[in-house]
């Protein structure tokens, strides 16, 4: 601190050649002379600090007494000001660089659109900049909620997000996501997917190419697109829509045995366990000795949580036997029938109008059975 | 008022000294009242009073000399006053 008030006090430092210091230093004490910092350098050279209105009366001594002397510093506000004066062009750039950047912050200096592919950014801009928000505004008059706002309300543009980051606008829009119909082929004739007698026909758009109590095959054209005047003259193709119904006949064959063939528990059961760590397995390696058997197993982790995971099998195994019994023929058949009416319903759309069983005794305690089904059905 | 008269004061004003030291703790030393340096050099400093002389040694610094009275700094090892 001292140093410091020192150095604005107004001192200049000086280097003194001449042997005697003592002497000097005493003759300039004795005239008044203030002395600081006193330094030897060696027997004949010392530095120290005068202050600067006492220097003609200190150099006057020093000549009289004839010890050279040089001034190696200067302290002192004065020539911290000349110093300072002599970089003003410096400093004055300094100030004007650090008062622009202090006012610049204030404000918005770049605007950065990101996240749109098919708005224009310079629309954004532009709408933007037709409500005053441009490169130069004031950050604080900025209301982020309005500019988003106004840019949820552009074509295209779902949601947005206004920040300032510095001196940057940075605007984040998301767009519209962009449905388009899937493109189908236009279908100029519908054609029927089974063989049947035409019932009833609904032409939506299009000329129906079948009648009623038409028989058809599988294939045949039903619903033409194209469409015509009253003349019979074409008027050009359309998208053909409509529905057709028609009979349609199935048929389906089987052959049911008097006895059936099952397998039985006989009530022996053998139990294998084993356990499992990191792929190795321990245990439950002997081999079942029933010829014929029916397993239950069940796997569970004991330490699943651990970081050896240890996996227990128990495997139960049942001994089974041939067993053969009897089977009820017409409960089996009528199971079959059902079955398949089911079958025909479900899958082709259909419904029952009418259906023939004819059971046929083949020999050997074998049945075989013939199911002859008609059902109304859409054809398309 | 001065710290010397105080303590001039303090025993009576029996004496009027012919200098004044004042020790701090070895790391500076303030002399006033000698009549001038006889030695300089880093680890010796004598000073001359009117009836004696006072030696100061050790690693010596001067921060300030003005008329009759000198500021020392460094480490000051010893402060010795023999009559003249």
């Amino acid at each position: 601190m001292r140093d410091i008030i020192s150095r604005f006090k107004g001192y200049k430092r000086i280097e003194v050649d001449g042997y005697n210091q003592s002497f000097l230093l005493t003759k300039l004490a004795d005239e008044n002379i203030s002395i600081e910092k006193v330094e030897r350098k060696s027997p004949k050279s010392m530095f120290f600090n005068i202050k600067k209105k006492q220097c003609k009366k200190t150099f006057a001594i020093l000549e009289k007494l004839c010890y050279n002397y040089s001034i190696v510093g200067e302290y002192g506000i004065s020539k911290f000001l000349k110093s300072a004066l002599s970089r003003i062009g410096l400093i004055i750039g300094v100030i004007i660089f650090g008062t622009v950047s202090i006012i610049g912050e204030n404000f918005i200096w770049k605007v950065e659109i990101g996240g749109n592919e098919r708005t224009d950014s310079l629309s954004i801009e532009r709408r933007l900049e037709d409500n005053g928000i441009a490169v130069g505004m004031v950050k604080r008059k900025l209301d982020a909620f309005g500019v988003r706002m106004l840019l949820n309300d552009m074509d295209g543009i779902a949601e947005s997000s206004v920040e300032i980051v510095g001196t940057t606008l940075k605007i984040t829009v998301f767009e519209d996501t962009e449905f388009t119909n899937p493109i189908t082929e236009p279908e100029i004739s519908l054609v029927s997917k089974y063989d049947a007698r035409i019932t009833r026909i609904i032409v939506d758009e299009g000329t129906a190419k079948v009648n009623i109590g038409d028989n058809i095959s599988a294939g045949t054209e039903l619903i033409s697109g194209e469409i015509f005047d009253t003349n019979g003259e074409s008027l050009g193709l359309r998208n053909a829509k409509g529905r057709v119904y028609g009979i349609v006949s199935f048929t389906a064959s089987t052959i049911f045995s008097e006895t059936v063939m099952t397998e039985k528990d006989t009530g022996n059961k053998e139990v294998r366990s084993s356990f499992e760590i990191f792929g190795l397995k321990i245990g439950g390696k002997k081999p079942v000795e029933f010829r014929t058997f029916r397993q239950e197993t069940k796997r569970q982790f004991l330490t699943e949580n651990l970081f050896f995971p240890i996996k227990y099998t128990r495997t139960v195994y049942y001994e089974t036997c041939r067993d053969i019994i009897d089977n009820d023929i017409d409960g089996a058949i009528e199971s079959w029938k059902k079955e398949k009416i089911l079958e025909m319903i479900i899958s082709c759309g259909g419904s029952e109008t009418e259906a023939i069983l004819v059971k046929t005794d083949i020999g050997g305690n074998l049945t075989k059975a013939d199911l002859f089904l008609q059902a109304e059905m859409p054809l398309i | 008022m001065s710290f010397f008269n105080e303590a001039i004061k303090s025993v009576g004003n029996k004496f009027t000294p012919e200098f004044n030291i004042i020790h701090l703790g070895g790391n500076a030393l303030y002399v006033d009242g000698f009549r001038k340096i006889t030695k300089i050099s880093d680890e010796k400093i004598v000073l001359l009073c009117a009836r004696k002389i006072i030696e100061i040694s050790g690693e010596l610094n001067i921060e300030g000399l003005e008329q009759n009275a000198i500021t020392l700094t460094g480490k000051i090892t010893g402060v010795t006053i023999n009559d003249l």
